[in-house]
């Protein structure tokens, strides 16, 4: 595949395969990024595909400056509508309740639950796989609460080598884990929601 | 910022713990947009650190031991875990680790040495309603690529064999086996490797209610 920059001059031009190279590029990536600060895939999603039709849309119209700063450009378009997102929110809420927000959230909330609740099986499982303590001490340490490997090693009285091994090891049996459990081709799919990319790739297909 | 300087300064886990400065965050993100190969590393971090610390906790109250290993770990973690393992596997060759990690995913590693001449330690219990099953073999440690895979009764007769399978890029072979089928109340797995015959990796798996 071309590089994001070459695609973003190639669109200039009127290719439209670039086009599906460019979203295809960016698409997984941008929406780890959103999903994760914003912990709401269906929102996550809507960001994703408005931040690209628009990064297309300027595309077209050559109207990016800089092509070699696209990856700028996409994540500062897709912060932007983040926010203003956040903003509108902030501004219909004016006198309604906390309770009539919960309210409003409750099926999006349950849909997230019981994919949450999945991981969660999915994790416990590889957790459980550790024979040792120490290992899963060392997971719960490093993952959760984010301690240093450093300081990790020397609480834990273990070689880098070890630390690396384990860490390793956990990434690769819940990759396993997850991809028999819950179905999920890892090269493919986005671990934050399935399908939302492939949602994404077609919602932008039919608007562009 | 590279691939390099990214897993040396752990910047995934600083990210994600918010620990970066607003422009290192920027400046990793940017990393990212461009390089989607990274973006497993960082959803799997991502979950990792989601659910981590109830999977912590449910693991813990699923075992009251685990309670006492917390409690104990200064002075004598590593031993206690030790025994434990010791218990689990019938008092043979400690070494050998094998669980059962649910009642259709079967996941055996750490064997290495262990051998067919007599009945391997006891890896695993299938629950009676178990129909079939998934066998996860970690042969990391094992130089080969190629590898034979034979089930066999506790006398010694082949049930059913899976010649030359390839290890995957976590060093392991994944198969799909109906243990019960057999109606034997135990069955052997013996994983040998294709080009020495060594066997790298045996253990007994109970299938019966006896």
């Amino acid at each position: 595949m071309e590089e994001p920059a070459v695609l973003v001059t190639q669109i200039a031009n009127g290719n439209k395969e670039a086009e599906q190279a460019l979203l295809s590029h960016f698409s997984r990536p941008l929406y780890s990024i959103v999903a994760y600060k914003c912990d709401d895939p269906t929102l996550a999603q809507d960001i994703v595909q408005e931040a690209l039709l628009i990064v297309i849309q300027k595309a077209r119209a050559s109207a990016i400056e800089n092509p070699e700063a696209i990856a700028g450009f996409v994540r500062r378009v897709a912060e932007n509508l983040l926010i203003a997102t956040y903003r509108k929110n902030k501004r219909q809420r004016t006198d309604a309740s906390d309770e009539m927000d919960l309210h409003a959230h409750t099926p999006n909330h349950t849909e997230n639950q019981v994919s949450s609740e999945k991981l969660l099986e999915t994790v416990t499982q590889v957790m459980s796989e550790l024979n040792v303590e120490r290992d899963r001490q060392l997971l719960s340490a490093y993952f959760f609460e984010g301690k240093d490997k450093e300081e990790l090693c020397k609480d834990l009285d273990l070689s880098t080598e070890h630390f690396d091994k384990v860490l390793h090891r956990a990434k690769s049996r819940l990759k396993q884990a997850l991809a028999i459990r819950c179905k999920v081709e890892l090269n493919k799919q986005s671990l934050f929601t399935l399908l939302s990319v492939a949602a994404a790739l077609c919602w932008l297909g039919t608007h562009l | 910022m590279n691939t390099q300087y990214i897993q040396a300064n752990h910047v995934i886990q600083r990210y994600l713990h918010g620990k970066l400065t607003a422009a290192e965050m920027i400046e990793f993100e940017e990393y990212l947009l461009m390089h989607p190969d990274m973006v497993e590393e960082f959803e799997l971090s991502a979950i990792f650190k989601k659910t981590l610390g109830q999977a912590a906790k449910k693991t813990r109250t699923d075992s009251s031991a685990s309670k006492l290993l917390r409690f104990f770990w200064p002075l004598g973690g590593v031993l206690i875990g030790s025994a434990a393992t010791w218990l689990l596997l019938g008092y043979q060759q400690p070494k050998h680790v094998a669980t059962a990690i649910s009642p259709d995913v079967i996941y055996i590693g750490e064997m290495r040495g262990a051998s067919t001449s007599q009945l391997p330690p006891v890896g695993a219990v299938l629950d009676e309603h178990s129909q079939q099953q998934i066998l996860v073999l970690d042969v990391s440690m094992a130089n080969g690529l190629l590898f034979d895979v034979e089930l066999q009764s506790a006398s010694g007769q082949a049930l059913q064999t899976w010649p030359a399978l390839k290890k995957n890029a976590q060093g392991e072979l994944v198969i799909q086996a109906t243990l019960q089928s057999a109606n034997v109340p135990s069955t052997v797995i013996a994983v040998r490797d294709s080009s020495t015959s060594a066997v790298v990796l045996s253990a007994t798996i109970i299938t019966g209610s006896d």
